[in-house]
């Protein structure tokens, strides 16, 4: 399932709001959802509230589908307040929120299928995350916080108890069916089970083989070592590891401020919580930077959940994080989540500059106060018709020409430059004027315009 | 910034009402009665651009019915067809309260040079002002191909080249916006220009004529 068009009729900011959200003619998947899309603009146009319109919507999918299915659109609708719609196994459905006439405090959650599909029929097997990163660790990481609590959960997981073992698969199961995660409102404790489960079993399997490979070298039974080294290698390559794929893809971006992730844990027990080192010296978490407990723990979740055919929102995600880690953090993202559709909201020109044009969404107030969403197409939505390109400018540029920044720099530079450039013309002049560079006003020029270049970051 | 001859062709029933003196202290001084008249004398001597930035701001079929609006000397406001977002300017803002439709001092301008605390109410040097009769772009600017911005014209001495670097930033001559919208124009005009194949340009002609300029030094060269 994948949102294909969202329309707000009227809702705070937005009236007759509405955002195609397909790829444009000419592009190779011309018409599919967007995979992924990139909401940007001024602080209260509107980029959470989209985050947290979809969330809403989502929230009913999954938790009351009755509702979404049974009460239809009708005429007591006194107006809508927003639609969305969705391509669902290539068939569309779209959901109405709206106002009831006669009862402008009572909202009807109004759901309809457009091709006369039986709503009752609608299988909603996708879960949604929604992440706002900046909050993510501060508000709920208690239970990675809490010694005690984890030690208790952990010990839980390794215990031989049967009736402990069929409970523990009991809540890994139900963490696999839950379908609307929220980490404003939840916590991490369910996702960071399910990892510490999934490890364990492969931790197991993956000590057993070791230790019949090592004993059929030792017996000198070469078949017997080939079978299980064979089975160690569909062990690796089904990358049930969860460990695994966080340090794929985290210590490239952690090895540049000189610390890792390990994901070799040589005894169950040592799996407590992620392990994050600098060489061989473990840091403890309380040490762990705000922009390392950033970035781990918003790509987490991504880890302990089947994010196939799933919506993932994230609000922010460049909060506390070196423009360095910035530049490549969406594809960080969207490789661990391939089949996901994501939804970012940012302020950070480095984030936007990782989607295609028709990916960004920059929201605009009119002047009445009501919010547009800026087209970066002249013309009919084709790739070819477009104007600005995210992924191809300088960075400079990206905050002039997408984030509508007016100057080039501070009002400091704009000052300075004519000069710097009025002296190094005159020292060209001077340069082509017989005996001008032997000339006192020549050094005195140059020493001008050094003082300014340098300022102004210039190469003297 | 390109120079403006500011004759009044159209807008005479304007022009007789300042012949007269009247005390024109704010806005509402002449009721609004010349407002649009002065626009649209303004666009027509403009040329249809910004006085100080020279970004396009009505095209030429628009600047045709501006002139065919006027009947009898008097603009008819119903024939007002702009829509870009443009400003009437006063140069110097200490004038405003007391001759605020000084025709001397009035100018179209694109509306963020005005909107965005770039001139706003900063003070202001003659010697950048594109009516007054001595006023000559090329013996004052220069212009940088690469950096696409305006400086002091390298003989001009200190004390004049920092004058004119203050009028360049308070017209918003180097102004981000207007920069980008100047390179994307002229960028694309100047690749496809040459001296068998001369390009019209229909905005930011100065800048154009200093580019030219250079291209042309640096064939000589060859």
């Amino acid at each position: 399932m994948k949102i294909t068009k969202i329309e707000i009729k009227d809702y705070q900011q937005f009236k007759d709001f509405t955002l195609d959200l397909t790829y444009p003619e000419g592009h190779d998947d011309a018409g599919k959802p967007l995979k992924k899309v990139c909401f940007i603009g001024q602080s209260g146009t509107g980029k959470t509230t989209i985050l947290e319109v979809i969330k809403e919507v989502l929230a009913v999918f999954v938790s009351n589908k009755n509702n979404f299915n049974r009460k239809f659109y009708n005429e007591d609708v006194k107006k809508d307040h927003y639609t969305i719609s969705f391509l669902y196994n290539n068939e569309k459905i779209a959901y109405k929120k709206a106002l009831k006439e006669h009862n402008f405090s009572e909202y009807n959650d109004s759901g309809y299928v457009e091709n006369g599909i039986d709503g009752d029929k609608v299988i909603l097997n996708n879960y949604y995350i929604y992440l706002q990163a900046g909050m993510l660790y501060m508000q709920n990481a208690s239970m990675l916080l809490d010694v005690a609590t984890t030690k208790s959960a952990i010990e839980n997981l390794y215990t031989e108890d049967e009736n402990i073992k069929k409970e523990n698969a009991e809540i890994r199961r139900k963490i696999s069916e839950k379908k609307y995660f929220d980490f404003l409102q939840n916590n991490l404790n369910d996702i960071w089970f399910a990892i510490l489960f999934d490890s364990k079993d492969y931790i197991i399997e993956r000590n057993r083989l070791t230790n019949l490979i090592g004993r059929a070298s030792i017996d000198n039974n070469i078949e017997a070592e080939n079978r299980y080294k064979k089975e160690y290698e569909n062990l690796e390559k089904s990358q049930k590891y969860p460990f695994q794929k966080l340090t794929n893809a985290l210590n490239p971006i952690l090895q540049k401020f000189n610390i890792e992730l390990t994901s070799i844990f040589d005894k169950i027990s040592d799996l407590r919580f992620i392990r994050l080192q600098t060489g061989t010296i473990p840091i403890p978490f309380e040490k762990w930077s705000t922009g390392t407990k950033q970035l781990v723990l918003s790509i987490m979740p991504l880890l302990g959940l089947d994010t196939k055919e799933t919506i993932i929102l994230v609000d922010e995600p460049e909060n506390s994080l070196f423009p360095d880690i910035q530049r490549t953090l969406i594809q960080t993202y969207t490789k661990l989540a391939e089949e996901a559709q994501f939804f970012f909201a940012t302020h950070s020109p480095l984030i936007a500059s990782q989607f295609e044009p028709w990916e960004v969404v920059e929201l605009k107030f009119k002047e009445d106060g009501t919010v547009y969403r800026e087209l970066y197409y002249e013309g009919q939505n084709h790739v070819d018709n477009y104007t600005i390109f995210p992924q191809y400018l300088r960075w400079d540029d990206i905050l002039t020409r997408v984030f509508d920044l007016d100057s080039e720099g501070t009002p400091e530079r704009e000052e300075l430059l004519p000069m710097a450039l009025y002296y190094k013309a005159k020292i060209e002049k001077l340069k082509e004027s017989a005996g001008g560079m032997q000339s006192p006003e020549f050094e005195n020029t140059l020493q001008e315009y050094r003082k300014l270049a340098n300022k102004l970051g210039w190469t003297v | 910034m390109k120079k403006v001859i500011k004759e009044i062709q159209f807008a005479t029933k304007y022009q007789e009402w300042l012949a007269k003196n009247e005390p024109h202290g704010n806005y509402t001084s002449s009721n609004g009665e010349y407002y649009h008249d002065i626009i649209a004398e303004l666009l027509v001597v403009q040329q249809g651009l910004c006085a100080y930035t020279e970004h396009k701001l009505v095209s030429s079929e628009q600047l045709a019915t501006l002139k065919n609006g006027f009947s009898n000397g008097k603009f008819d406001k119903t024939k007002y067809n702009i829509e870009a977002p443009i400003h009437l300017e006063h140069f110097n803002k200490d004038l405003k309260p007391t001759r605020c439709w000084l025709w001397d001092n009035l100018f179209v301008v694109f509306s963020v040079i005005n909107g965005r605390g770039v001139k706003g109410t900063k003070p202001v040097d003659g010697i950048l002002k594109p009516d007054t009769a001595t006023y000559n772009p090329f013996t004052l600017l220069s212009y940088d191909r690469k950096e696409h911005k305006f400086y002091p014209a390298f003989d001009l001495d200190k004390g004049n080249a920092q004058r004119v670097t203050s009028m360049i930033n308070t017209l918003g001559l180097n102004y981000g916006y207007i920069v980008n919208l100047r390179r994307d124009y002229l960028e694309n005009v100047l690749v496809a220009h040459s001296e068998e194949n001369p390009q019209s340009v229909y905005q930011f002609p100065t800048a154009f004529a200093f580019c030219k300029e250079l291209s042309e030094k640096v064939n000589l060269r060859k």
